[in-house]
């Protein structure tokens, strides 16, 4: 993090801002942040961006982001899954745009609904150069 | 040389971005109905236009933001979910009435029932949308809707009394048949129809697909400041054919074959398809641009990957959606809704939902922690708020025009 030190309104810089990869790649918005409590009269510390439906859904709505865990929780077989999160430590830049310090292709929760889009229905249309399967000619 | 070309090229695009089935059909019926009492209401759009799509092209270039990116920032994720599904809306109705368009210039080609070139159309925007080059499907189309410029010929050769036309646009009145609701409602549409929300979306998405940047802001300029206004000369052309020819005849327009009709009355069959190419050409390159712009602002709001420049497998949400955008809107257009009908319907309404889109961008224009230098200048932010006054009037007046009116009367 090269702006340490830097005091920033998290809902106005940092809600609702696009995050890029490390090449510029657009991977989601910050839909919501996740504090961890700190010791008595100590500030909250941010420690995870939260991403997705999932996270967008319980913003409108409590009971729409439940839904919506629900329905991530057949994608992703994890007990527990909650919102699809990038640690805070991965951004690596803060401006107009969040830019983090890894690849969109190395964040699973970010590439998932492309990827099964990609191989149950682009695959199938012609003219797409994907093979029936995913992979790319 | 090169950056002129590049100018001449994006030209080219705006002419076909502005002039599209809201032009030809809201022109042509505004023409016969007001004459060319209600040419201010174009040339206000125009103003309006060139304002928004230079901020909105000029934020997209300096700073990567595309407009949607901006509205969801801005206005949080609530009330741009409530422009979103709006724009949408208007902007699906819209590609409807495209191929509907470019179905009735097939159907005046050929005499063959423009339903049976419905499919036939949303197909083949679809593989362009799938398949071929950017700058490739803006070039074509934006050379091809030049075509369009025989209106102008076709009104010079009329040879109106070019005094009283002066004084229609200068000492604008309502004419004595029509109400001053009616007035006002058809000003409303006719100034909807320059500033359909699509155009922007398109504009600044577009810029970003071109990877233009800061050095590219003379082009940027160039294209709004040149190609919009011959847009605008050809829309009035097309309303000032239609005051000189339907208007003594009392025709009122209900079909794009009336719209043609001063062009083929003065010149004969050449013109006619020289004419019919020029709307095909602008209601195709419409129907791309709309159906682009439903991705986009889609995409937008989620923060997905998007693009048309972009492989299909990276962005496979962005491409699903401008399928199922151009399969809705196929179907549409097939239930035999009049292609006309929807294009009033949608100029109105694109009029009322701006403001909600408009204030994000005025606002980050002038932010110099995304702008620096190339923020707003005193001149540009006094018009620019000037114009947010007139689109919140607009925005208001609306709705009640249409129920007073019962749309159009």
């Amino acid at each position: 993090m090269e702006d340490r030190g830097r005091s920033l309104w998290a809902a106005l810089e940092l809600l609702d801002r696009q995050l890029l990869d490390c090449d510029g790649t657009p991977v989601a918005k910050v839909d919501d942040l996740e504090f961890e409590e700190a010791e008595a009269e100590e500030l909250p510390v941010l420690t995870n961006i939260l991403f997705g439906q999932a996270a967008l859904g319980r913003r409108f709505n409590r009971r729409l982001g439940r839904g919506v865990e629900m329905l991530r929780r057949v994608m992703v077989p994890v007990a527990e899954p909650g919102p699809a999160r990038i640690p805070w430590g991965a951004v690596k830049a803060i401006g107009p745009h969040l830019t983090l310090s890894l690849a969109r292709s190395d964040i699973s929760d970010a590439t998932r609904v492309d990827d099964w889009l990609t191989r149950h229905v682009l695959s199938h249309i012609p003219g797409s150069g994907i093979k029936p399967g995913g992979e790319s000619q | 040389m090169k950056k002129a070309l590049q100018i001449a090229l994006g030209v080219l695009t705006a002419i076909g971005g502005f002039v599209d089935i809201g032009e030809l059909v809201t022109g042509s019926e505004v023409g016969a109905r007001f004459r060319m009492n209600l040419a201010w209401a174009t040339v206000l759009s125009l103003v309006g236009i060139v304002l928004f799509a230079e901020m909105a092209g000029r934020v997209a270039a300096v700073s990567q933001r595309p407009v949607f990116d901006l509205v969801r920032e801005r206005l949080g994720p609530r009330l741009a979910m409530v422009n979103l599904l709006a724009s949408l809306l208007i902007t699906l109705a819209t590609v409807a009435a495209e191929i509907g368009g470019v179905a009735l210039a097939l159907e005046l080609a050929t005499s063959i029932n423009y339903l049976a070139w419905v499919p036939v159309v949303g197909l083949l925007v679809w593989v362009v949308v799938w398949r071929v080059n950017f700058e490739v499907m803006e070039n074509v189309f934006g050379l091809l809707g030049l075509a369009l410029v025989v209106t102008a010929v076709a009104v010079w050769q009329l040879g109106p009394d070019w005094s009283s036309v002066a004084h229609q646009v200068l000492h604008p009145a309502k004419p004595a048949n029509e109400s001053m609701a009616s007035y006002f409602y058809y000003a409303i549409a006719m100034f909807g129809a320059g500033l359909m929300p699509y155009e922007v979306f398109f504009f600044s998405s577009g810029a970003i697909e071109e990877k233009w940047t800061s050095s590219d802001l003379a082009v940027e300029r160039g294209n709004v400041l040149v190609g919009f206004p011959l847009g605008a000369g050809v829309t009035l052309s097309i309303m000032l054919g239609a005051s000189l020819v339907l208007g003594p005849q009392h025709i009122s327009v209900s079909s794009l074959y009336q719209s043609a009709l001063p062009t083929t009355v003065v010149l004969g069959k050449w013109a006619l398809i020289v004419v019919i190419i020029g709307f095909f050409a602008c209601t195709f390159g419409a129907a791309l641009e709309t159906t682009l712009s439903c991705g986009y602002s889609v995409a937008q709001y989620f923060g997905w990957q998007w693009g048309k420049m972009t492989k299909p497998k990276d962005d496979a949400r962005f491409h699903i959606t401008l399928m199922a955008c151009l399969l809705a809107a196929t179907g549409l257009v097939l239930t035999t809704f009049d292609p006309v009908k929807i294009t009033e319907f949608v100029v109105v309404f694109s009029a009322a939902a701006l403001p909600l889109t408009y204030l994000p961008v005025l606002i980050v224009a002038n932010d110099p922690g995304y702008m620096g230098d190339k923020r707003n200048s005193p001149f540009s932010n006094a018009v620019g708020f000037a114009f947010l006054a007139v689109l919140i009037v607009v925005s208001v007046a609306t709705i009640p025009l249409m129920i007073i009116t019962k749309v159009g009367g």
